[in-house]
């Protein structure tokens, strides 16, 4: 909101002054889910994506923000940046998932957000979910539109406060989180998207931003490897089905539980033959940002993300694709 | 760091002035885009709320004359009269175009109202329709001709009673 303030500013000459202000100005204390102040390397990406947004270089804007989500998954502004890029570049289950994940961190994005994301679900062939969205915009076609532009950030560092300040901060803080809890909680939403976003299913994972076809060809030996201490492994690419073009070598985390059941089994024990794939074995690879951290790329939902690539899944797959509009044009 | 400022509020000023509007449409556009939306989803599903749909889009568009065309053709085919009120309408925003012209004699025909069919038909042969309208054209005329025989056949006969 902060942003989109700044934007309707900007587009008045008057009022140029004031966005100087504020894009210069100390960082503002960081509220509810962006709790932690930006890294560098944070701030480099998101001021690359500004001006790649700015010079209408949607491409680089994207994979920009898409790294930026990666680093900071519940942040809003950088969902909020990808929305708005692919808006531009008209690529529909991006702009779907964008929204999506700012729904699910403030579900009352959705009123703003109705027109574009009935769009998005028109051109992804969702009519089901898109007539309800498209009749609630209806109602709601008089709000501001999206970003014209995107503020850069400032390379300025947090300014630390003392003890006695910070203690101060900090209950300012959690009051306003108790208070907004309390808010959440007087209000009645609907939580299906919320819980959509996160269920094991293809009809999830297929707005990952990169799905493909590879095959297994070995791992990283390491006395370390663990239930929570996953190997790295080697995969070669054989078709990319959606998403950008990647090296054909693919390093993967190779991850041995999903993110919604990370309990370890009784007795489970790391074993080669047992945990990790046959050599040149086929596998359906959903990645949901394709950028790799530390040298990784992580796969949707941990171990949900791999998949074997047998007739069964593929058909479910590949029927996804084709309902939604997504597969690659050249695969 | 003034001449950063002033650069930084160089390139604010040229975005703020060189707007991007691909996304930010007015209400009035959206209002459109939305019931093309729906529309084009009611159409592919044979819902009755096309109507409706139609005649939102035809109130925010009055003149477009490709719209009433459209909505003429549905309720042809549903087999509603007051398609050939669409096509007048389309007709009337665009009298030279022959499909419009042979698309209101063919409502007029299933009408039943021979005479304005005709006209209708004359029209659009006459607007460059004729290697499509004008053998409907001529079995029109040759009908009416028809029509006319039999009636003075019929009033012969009452009369010779």
């Amino acid at each position: 909101m902060k942003d989109r303030t700044i934007a309707n500013f900007a587009l008045s000459g008057v009022s140029v002054f004031v966005v100087t202000a504020l894009t210069f100005g100390p960082n503002p204390l960081p509220a509810s889910a962006e709790d932690q102040p930006d890294t560098v390397t944070l701030v480099i990406h998101a001021n690359k994506a500004a001006d790649a947004y700015n010079q209408q270089q949607w491409a680089q804007a994207k994979d920009e923000f898409r790294f930026c989500i990666g680093q900071r998954p519940a942040s809003m502004e950088y969902y909020e940046g990808l929305y708005n890029t692919c808006m531009k570049s008209g690529e529909w289950d991006q702009v779907a998932y964008a929204l999506e994940k700012m729904f699910a961190i403030d579900p009352s994005q959705k009123v703003a957000h109705a027109y574009e994301y009935g769009q998005a679900l028109f051109h992804l062939n969702r009519f089901d979910d898109a007539i309800p969205m498209l009749k609630n915009a209806l109602r709601s076609v008089d709000l501001p539109d999206a970003l014209t532009y995107i503020p850069k950030k400032h390379v300025m560092p947090v300014t630390t406060l003392d003890p006695e300040q910070a203690k101060l901060e900090a209950a300012r803080v959690e009051a306003a989180k108790v208070a907004a809890a309390k808010l959440a909680a007087e209000k009645v939403y609907k939580h299906t998207d919320l819980d959509m976003t996160t269920a094991l299913s293809y009809q999830n994972a297929i707005k990952s931003e990169c799905i493909l076809l590879a095959e297994y060809q070995g791992y990283d030996k390491s006395p370390d490897i663990g239930w929570n201490h996953p190997p790295q492994a080697h995969y070669y690419i054989t078709e990319i089905l959606k998403g950008p073009p990647l090296n054909k070598h693919m390093p993967v985390k190779y991850e041995f539980h999903d993110v919604i059941n990370p309990t370890m089994p009784k007795g489970w024990k790391f074993d080669e033959k047992k945990c990790m794939p046959e050599k040149d074995s086929k596998w359906i690879m959903f990645i949901e940002f394709a950028v790799p951290k530390r040298g990784m790329f992580e796969m949707y939902q941990g171990s949900y993300g791999i998949q074997p690539a047998n007739d069964d899944n593929l058909n479910k797959l590949y029927a996804l694709l084709d309902k939604y509009n997504m597969r690659n044009t050249h695969s | 760091m003034k001449a950063r400022s002033l650069a930084i509020l160089g390139a604010l000023l040229v975005n703020a002035c060189g707007v991007n509007a691909a996304h930010a449409d007015t209400p009035a556009t959206k209002k459109e885009m939305i019931h093309t939306m729906l529309l084009q989803i009611y159409e592919q599903r044979g819902s009755k709320e096309v109507a409706p749909e139609y005649l939102a889009l035809i109130a925010l568009r009055p003149t477009d004359d490709k719209l009433h065309f459209r909505y003429g053709l549905y309720l042809e085919k549903a087999g509603d009269d007051r398609a050939v009120t669409q096509y007048k309408a389309a007709v009337n925003l665009a009298p030279a175009n022959a499909d419009y012209q042979g698309a209101l004699g063919n409502a007029y025909y299933r009408a039943r109202n021979y005479t304005a069919a005709a006209g209708a038909y004359k029209r659009a042969v006459e607007c460059g329709g004729g290697a499509k309208y004008s053998a409907l054209y001529q079995s029109m005329l040759q009908y009416l001709q028809q029509a006319r025989d039999y009636a003075k056949y019929q009033k012969q006969l009452k009369d010779a009673e």
